[in-house]
């Protein structure tokens, strides 16, 4: 009986015609066979870019540079705008960092920890506090003024414009349409490229790495604010218009408040990628630490760069930090009093404390200590020892490192670097094509195509070639151990746990940071330290990326899994990793764009292509050479960023609600961190509203 | 009963390119596939006409997608009727400029959202207070009112509290004080109570009946439950593809459905607790004797029961002392079996 009824419904309904079971390794292998095939017909033809096909892009430009030497006095551009624009914020940083040292160390040190214990609570303001006087005993007081000083008044730029900016595009979609290209432009470009224009109308110091900074810094700003602002539920919004709200008291009472958490987001942002500008602007000449890692870095005094590398980092941890604390005190505070000791204090009583406590300082560091700079003799340069570190490290390490460095550039740097410069231009444009079509379609293909052929027409196709054979190899060192690690950490809250610590950390330190203790045991002038410091800052967002894509995915499914007996194994590879793909393919984008930034700025320590010849460029003022190189970088990053946004374009899951779609690098990290304890908020809010 | 407080006439709203074609013409009555095919245009209520009266309750009953919601968003403007009128006391509310409309919004209509929509950075009694600030009522005075107006929902001392500290029932509470804080002469909900579990959902429903006993408001009341729509209104209209299929008084609902989408409806309503007296008699025609007991007209069938239980006579039903109807058991036993 049990057998009829089984048979009966195949006998009345026949089956489809039957799919041939097909495995995808036929199919994979004609295009591994394919491409092979195009690389070795290639190897044919005459390598690189043919020159008749070279435009004098860089000459047209060449004219423009003695146009402004030329005009610098005269023309109403430079005498009605750009140099007043230029003396202000000549004058303005300059007025910041006389103020700073006229407050005294004594000063300083108790304001920072008055105002950070303010908005963020005691710890905090001991750590600011902390955090201002190691400044002082690392010995580069004033240069830390200084860079404080330009990233302060960076940022205040940057939040004067990107928060009214991102309030509208909140409010409009037709404005957030108008501003997306231009945000995402301004993040995935490296700031290498734009650095020339700059320097070129605002001169050398403050005011080009002013510019150069609000650029960088302003997207996460217009970002974070309009996405806060639209994601106040249109529930909300019309409770507020049933009640007869004018627009106005819309936004005041109600899409400001509740956009507060990720305005303050953006503020944190906004400042992170300031101090990541620290170092590109020493390379126009802007005094300050960065200054003092590059000065370093030239002479190959490890140490010294380490030192001053030090008091960015800690300079990053403490304003994090304390705007982290900040933002989330807000939150929970939301006006309440705060109790100290038991008793309640009033805010009002708090600021006026604080505001004494700083006065006091200052007074005391004016008047009775009369000293501006820290004390000569509370210092203490780890310069010395990271010096015989680095020298022990070399007599003990060097040979094992040089090994590593012989073996990466033998098995790997060389022979992709090789491979990529013989192949004529047209194989690799047709395979860039390839990647567009697969991932997309024929307009990306196209896309791709056109954007590889202009990196030959600018006339750099070897450099670039160069800089794309570093990154790919340092990318696919970086996959190969985080996405195991990811993995790993998804696997397990314990190793999750102990991680992630480390992750924040590695987070907050800007680019250039790794390069230091790289150069401590690989010899400058290969691309090995850019290779490893790239693999070193990419890691935490391929790890974080594949960590949250298996985690993410519902426990109903894990759990569907598991009833029908999957093992562990089989539990990963047909249901968690299929369904984190999207995520962990964000990672590889992610990861691409980080290690090409890395990899630019790797060309001040010796790793060549683009990055050196943009520094090149700069150094010489060479205006035509920094605008091809720039469009150079510009192309390589547009490529590589579409066609592997293309690939993961499918996790609605992460880029729509979330908005990471067009955040850039750090952003993104930092959207994805900041989902966690935003999960918490929109959790309450989900109850406030269903 | 007076003038009527609100009233509709041929409400239209259509979604799409260019929707004031699709107003009234035959186009409009087409499937709705082939109407979004043909012109790229949804109509979410269509023809709509309706008055309520001073205190009355007006429950607006349909399935999600019939258009219910859309109904009521245009009842204070937030959604822009395509056609038609809505008068507000007489007053033109589509006639009225940005600044007539807010102060209409702001003194007579106050509305109660499905999701309750309370602002999670607010405490209650500022939530509570929303309207009264918007309308610019100095701090101290409306924080009076709000606490006041907490007292009457059975939320005094929770003030100070955050949205996100309350059960789902209170926060209903807490949406319900918002709308009274304003004092308005209009309340609309929309679908106010799906979001509660049954429990909360009754007490919820015992709530709003017994505001309404004091404080006699006109509300329009969205809902896609019909038990709700019984218990609460004092007429109900049934809504389904943007048109009121059937506008009538619970009973006239139950007894008597337009067709068979409202049939359908009531099938499984309890007609014991709904149908009246009214509802079943028959009319007196020179049947002897009149001598039974009485029942007056709004009698529920259920209290008739145990009437014609007992009596072996036929039991009027009376109207002020003047007979109107008979009923006998064969009458209250038909009207139950029709249930099934």
């Amino acid at each position: 009986m049990a057998v009829a009824e089984r048979v009966a419904p195949a006998a009345t309904a026949p089956p489809p015609a039957a799919v041939p079971e097909r495995s995808p390794w036929p199919r994979r292998f004609v295009w591994v066979a394919g491409i092979a095939a195009l690389l070795v017909v290639g190897l044919r033809f005459a390598p690189g870019f043919p020159d008749r096909f070279v435009l004098g892009v860089g000459s047209v430009f060449d004219g423009i540079d003695t146009w402004v030497i030329d005009n610098q006095r005269t023309h109403w551009l430079f005498t009605g705008l750009l140099n007043p624009l230029k003396d202000a914020i000549q004058a303005t940083v300059d007025g910041l960092v006389t103020l700073l040292s006229r407050m005294t160390w004594v000063g300083l040190v108790t304001t920072a920890g008055a105002l950070a214990g303010l908005v963020a609570g005691w710890r905090m303001g001991l750590l600011a506090a902390a955090g201002v006087a190691s400044f002082g005993v690392l010995g580069v007081w004033e240069r830390s003024l200084q860079t404080f000083a330009l990233v302060a008044i960076s940022v205040v730029i940057s939040l004067a414009i990107g928060v009214p900016l991102g309030i509208w595009a909140g409010r409009r979609a037709g404005v957030d349409r108008a501003l997306r290209p231009f945000l995402d432009a301004m993040q995935t470009i490296p700031a290498y490229s734009y650095l020339l224009p700059f320097v070129l109308f605002l001169g050398t110091g403050y005011p080009p790495a002013l510019a150069a900074t609000v650029v960088f810094a302003l997207p996460p700003a217009v970002r974070l604010t309009a996405l806060g602002v639209r994601s106040v539920p249109a529930t909300t919004l019309e409770v507020a218009t049933s009640f007869g709200s004018t627009s106005r008291q819309v936004l005041r009472k109600v899409q400001l408040p509740m956009a507060t958490p990720s305005i303050m987001l953006g503020v944190n942002q906004t400042i992170m990628m300031a101090l990541g500008m620290v170092v590109i602007a020493a390379v126009v000449a802007a005094e300050g630490l960065g200054r003092e890692v590059l000065d370093a870095l030239k002479l190959l005094r490890v140490g010294a760069a380490f030192n001053a590398g030090l008091a960015i980092v800690i300079m990053a941890i403490v304003l994090d930090r304390v705007t982290t604390a900040w933002s989330c005190r807000e939150r929970e505070r939301r006006g309440r009093a705060t109790r100290i000791a038991g008793r309640t204090v009033s805010r009002r009583a708090l600021v006026v404390a604080a505001v004494a406590a700083s006065a006091i300082g200052v007074l005391v560091g004016r008047e009775v200590i009369r000293q501006q700079e820290w004390p000569e003799s509370l210092t203490f340069s780890v310069a010395a020892p990271v010096d015989a570190i680095v020298e022990w490290s070399q007599r003990n390490l060097g040979d094992a490192a040089e090994a590593i460095g012989a073996a990466l550039t033998a098995g790997l740097l060389d022979p992709l670097r090789t491979l990529l410069t013989r192949e004529p231009w047209w194989v690799i444009a047709a395979l860039a094509a390839l990647a567009g079509w697969k991932v997309k379609g024929p307009r990306l293909a196209v896309f791709s195509f056109v954007c590889v052929f202009l990196l030959g027409a600018l006339g750099t196709w070897n450099l670039s070639m160069h800089t794309l054979s570093i990154v790919l190899v340092a990318v696919v060192l970086s996959l190969v151990v985080a996405i195991p690690v990811g993995i790993l950490a998804s696997r397990s809250d314990a190793v999750d746990r102990a991680i992630k610590p480390l992750l924040d950390a590695m987070q907050t330190m800007p680019a250039f940071v790794y390069l230091v203790p790289v150069l401590l045991l690989f010899s400058i002038g290969t691309p090995v330290p850019a290779v490893i410091a790239s693999v070193v800052y990419a890691l935490p967002v391929g790890i974080r990326l594949t960590n949250l894509g298996i985690r993410q995915v519902p426990a109903t499914i894990v759990e569907a899994a598991e009833a029908y007996g999957a093992t562990s194994t089989q539990r990963l590879r047909k249901v968690e990793l299929p369904l984190a793909r999207p995520s962990i393919l964000l990672g590889v984008n992610q990861t691409i764009m980080m290690v090409l930034s890395v990899v630019i700025i790797g060309g001040m320590i010796g790793a060549g292509g683009l990055g050196f010849e943009a520094l090149v460029a700069l150094s010489k003022k060479r205006i035509g050479q920094g605008v091809v190189v720039g469009l150079s970088i510009l192309l390589l990053a547009i490529v590589l960023d579409r066609i592997t946004q293309a690939m993961g374009s499918a996790p609605r899951s992460l880029r729509g609600p979330v908005g990471l779609s067009g955040m850039g690098r750090w952003p993104k990290l930092r959207a994805i961190r900041g989902s966690v304890s935003s999960e918490r908020t929109d959790g309450t809010n989900g109850k406030g509203e269903a | 009963m007076g003038d009527p407080t609100v009233s509709c006439r041929n409400l239209w709203k259509v979604y799409g390119p260019r929707p004031e074609r699709v107003v009234g013409s035959a186009e409009a009555d087409l499937p709705r596939a082939e109407l979004l095919e043909r012109t790229g245009c949804v109509v979410a209520v269509r023809d709509v006409s309706f008055d309520v009266a001073p205190g009355e309750v007006f429950v607006v009953m349909g399935l999600s997608g019939s258009g219910k919601s859309t109904l009521v968003r245009m009842i204070n403007r937030i959604h822009e009727p395509t056609a038609g009128t809505v008068l507000i006391d007489g007053e033109d509310l589509r006639a009225c400029d940005e600044e007539q409309l807010r102060e209409i919004r702001r003194r007579k209509i106050s509305m109660v959202f499905q999701h309750f929509g309370l602002l999670p950075h607010r405490r209650i009694v500022d939530n509570v207070a929303f309207g009264l600030e918007i309308q610019g009522v100095e701090k101290a005075d409306r924080l009076a009112i709000a606490e006041r107006v907490l007292e009457k929902v059975g939320l005094a001392g929770w003030g100070n509290a955050y949205p996100e500290e309350l059960s789902g029932g209170m926060q209903q509470r807490v949406g319900l004080a918002r709308a009274l804080a304003n004092d308005p002469e209009i309340l609309l909900f929309d679908e106010p109570f799906s979001a509660l579990d049954p429990l909360i959902r009754r007490d919820m429903q015992d709530e709003v009946l017994s505001l309404q006993r004091d404080l006699k408001k006109t509300m329009i009341f969205i809902t896609h439950d019909l038990a709700e729509a019984l218990k609460l209104g004092d007429r109900i209209a049934i809504m389904k593809d943007g048109r009121f299929v059937q506008v009538g008084t619970p009973e006239e609902v139950v007894a008597h459905p337009a067709d068979d989408y409202v049939a359908d409806f009531t099938r499984d309503v309890p007609r014991a607790h709904v149908l009246t007296a009214r509802a079943i008699m028959r009319p007196v025609n020179g049947e002897a004797p009149l001598d039974g007991p009485t029942v007056r007209t709004d009698t529920l069938v259920q209290a008739l029961i145990p009437i014609v239980a007992d009596a072996d006579r036929t039991i009027r039903v009376v109207d002020d002392d003047r007979v109107v109807g008979v009923v006998d058991r064969t009458d209250v036993m038909r009207a139950l079996v029709e249930e099934a």
